[in-house]
């Protein structure tokens, strides 16, 4: 049931064959998945049209419980989206060797969870033809303004930090297709017969790979993976800052900034745990993404996991033993009240479920970390939730206390925000590498070129000194393939 | 006294717009300058897009 857009050329190595496959040929699982994807999406969209023209009423949203699971999916999608490309920019910082087969994956996410996140802004405004007046009535000390400051810098930076890696694998595409495109030399069959050949050609921005442009590549992303990790914290700082701004109990609080960003880590390595396996699974990619990429990333996760129930105990403790009515009556809530069973569930699945996991060696495999990943990843959203909710229904204001109970418009849009986030990953994943090759190949150069240079030391003096005189001119030792050099024409 | 900077409604979107359009063209410049490096001497004329160059390949006074 495979359908071939185009033959693999016979001198591709295992990686090359392995990761553009993928792309070249459509499996029944794939389709089947996005079909199913697809038809929750279309299905939330009928709601939402009905949402537009009979307005946000339908959804029950109002005074005082205004913010509802829009705000909780929004805070969620934010939360995600650090997943690529903090991690990513970290472990390029710290030159983490192993980061390389799965940074674009994690780059991807960071990418779609943030064009979701601002659409659940969008939801929760209700009337899409006021959206502008954010920006025209927008004023300094307003949160909502540097909240849009920060998502529309992040969404920019996320975007080229995305782009910058993929374009030597871009040219690698262009280049592959060339000939299929060659054949249409009077040009008759028009630019969408061979619009992915296009795609890639314009994409690559003329990508030769000299030695020049490989510097200047390296640069321009080193410089992005250091701007990054600023403009990532100060996205979820600010974020926090829309709650932490307001006199409402439980919001109003120092820990809010911190604690917003360590959830948002938390929560975006979950993340690329279940995306990074459905793309290893369904890709065929198990021999690059492998037992290391499990074991380190599952060992930052449990570090992550022992964070974000630092950071819980802290604020529950100070605000349990503070005296304040206001906040009482939330913390009661979600300790004994109607908010209880999430409040604990919370607890249950954002720590003792992945600790009991992944504190053993042998929890950080791909089964492990994905059911450690699936119960954090719900966990989170019901963290996000029980911040909301318990607060809003016990204003500080003179209102009575309310009650919410999302609504079937809420939970269907929801549903399909996550289908089209999925949808989304997929097919961008269908037309582009989902490992950086050219980035995995250099570090297999890396690996060898370490490995014979710790066989050379472990050999007497004169063998050095030969083998050094034999090398080539960059001190490569001899019997290194010295570059994965092979032009194309 | 500069109370009208955070009073004005619309200085906002303007400082969005302050911050926003310089990080767009900084980004749009950075790609350009990638786009533009010159071809090696050795190989001009010839794409190397299968290729990694490694610390073989950088200038003498550059290598790791």
């Amino acid at each position: 049931m495979e359908r071939e857009n185009s033959s693999a050329p016979a001198h591709e190595t295992e990686l090359e064959r392995a990761v553009l496959n993928p792309l070249r040929k459509t499996t029944l699982p794939f389709w089947a998945a996005i079909a199913v994807l697809g038809a929750l999406f279309a299905f939330s969209m009928g709601t939402l049209v009905r949402q537009w023209v009979l307005g946000l009423g339908v959804t029950g949203l109002n005074r005082p419980v205004y913010w509802g699971i829009y705000i909780t999916n929004f805070v969620f999608f934010i939360g995600i989206s650090h997943a690529g490309t903090l991690i990513s920019a970290i472990l390029r910082v710290t030159n983490a060797e192993w980061r390389r087969p799965i940074t674009r994956v994690a780059e991807a996410i960071t990418f779609f969870a943030l064009i979701l996140g601002a659409m659940q802004i969008l939801l929760d405004l209700g009337r899409l033809d006021r959206v502008l007046n954010v920006v025209i009535f927008g004023r300094f000390q307003s949160p909502l303004l540097w909240d849009v400051t920060c998502i529309s810098i992040y969404l920019l930076s996320s975007t080229l930090y995305l782009y910058l890696p993929m374009i030597p694998d871009l040219a690698r595409m262009r280049d592959r297709m060339a000939s299929a495109a060659a054949a249409d030399v009077d040009g008759k069959k028009g630019f969408w017969s061979n619009w992915r050949y296009h795609l890639y050609r314009i994409m690559a921005v003329g990508w030769h790979g000299s030695a020049e442009q490989l510097r200047r590549l390296e640069k321009a992303i080193g410089l992005m993976a250091i701007l990054i990790i600023p403009i990532a914290v100060s996205v979820h700082t600010v974020v926090s800052w829309i709650f932490g701004m307001m006199m409402q109990p439980m919001w109003h609080s120092t820990i809010l900034g911190p604690y917003f960003v360590v959830g948002a880590i938390f929560s975006g390595i979950a993340m690329l745990f279940l995306f990074m396996t459905l793309i290893r699974k369904m890709w065929g990619l198990e021999k690059w993404i492998g037992a290391k990429q499990y074991n380190y990333l599952g060992i930052l996760l449990l570090v992550m996991s022992v964070f974000w129930a630092y950071f819980t105990l802290s604020e529950y403790l100070t605000t349990g033993y503070g005296t304040l009515v206001h906040e009482q009556h939330v913390l009661q809530a979600k300790l004994s009240g109607e908010y209880a069973p999430w409040f604990y569930a919370m607890l249950l699945l954002n720590f003792f479920v992945p600790f009991a996991i992944l504190i053993r060696r042998k929890g950080r495999t791909p089964v492990g970390t994905v059911i450690a990943s699936a119960a954090i990843a719900v966990g989170m959203w019901i963290e996000r939730f029980t911040i909301i909710a318990p607060t809003l229904t016990r204003p500080s204001l003179g209102y009575e206390k309310a009650v919410y109970t999302p609504s079937f418009t809420e939970i269907a849009i929801t549903v399909g925000s996550l289908s089209l986030f999925a949808m989304l990953f997929l097919l961008f994943f269908k037309l582009f590498p989902a490992i950086s090759i050219w980035e995995v190949e250099e570090g297999e150069h890396i690996a060898a070129v370490k490995r014979k240079a710790e066989e050379l030391m472990a050999q007497p003096g004169p063998a050095i000194v030969a083998a050094s005189v034999a090398g080539g001119p960059a001190g490569v030792p001899a019997g290194v393939p010295a570059q994965p050099l092979r032009n194309m024409e | 006294m500069a109370h009208w900077i955070l009073d004005t409604a619309g200085i906002g979107g303007i400082i969005v717009a302050l911050v926003a359009i310089p990080v767009l063209i900084a980004y749009i410049r950075m790609v350009r300058w990638i786009a533009a490096a010159p071809r090696d001497a050795a190989h001009s004329g010839a794409t190397r897009t299968d290729a990694v160059a490694t610390t073989t390949d950088a200038p003498e006074g550059e290598r790791a």
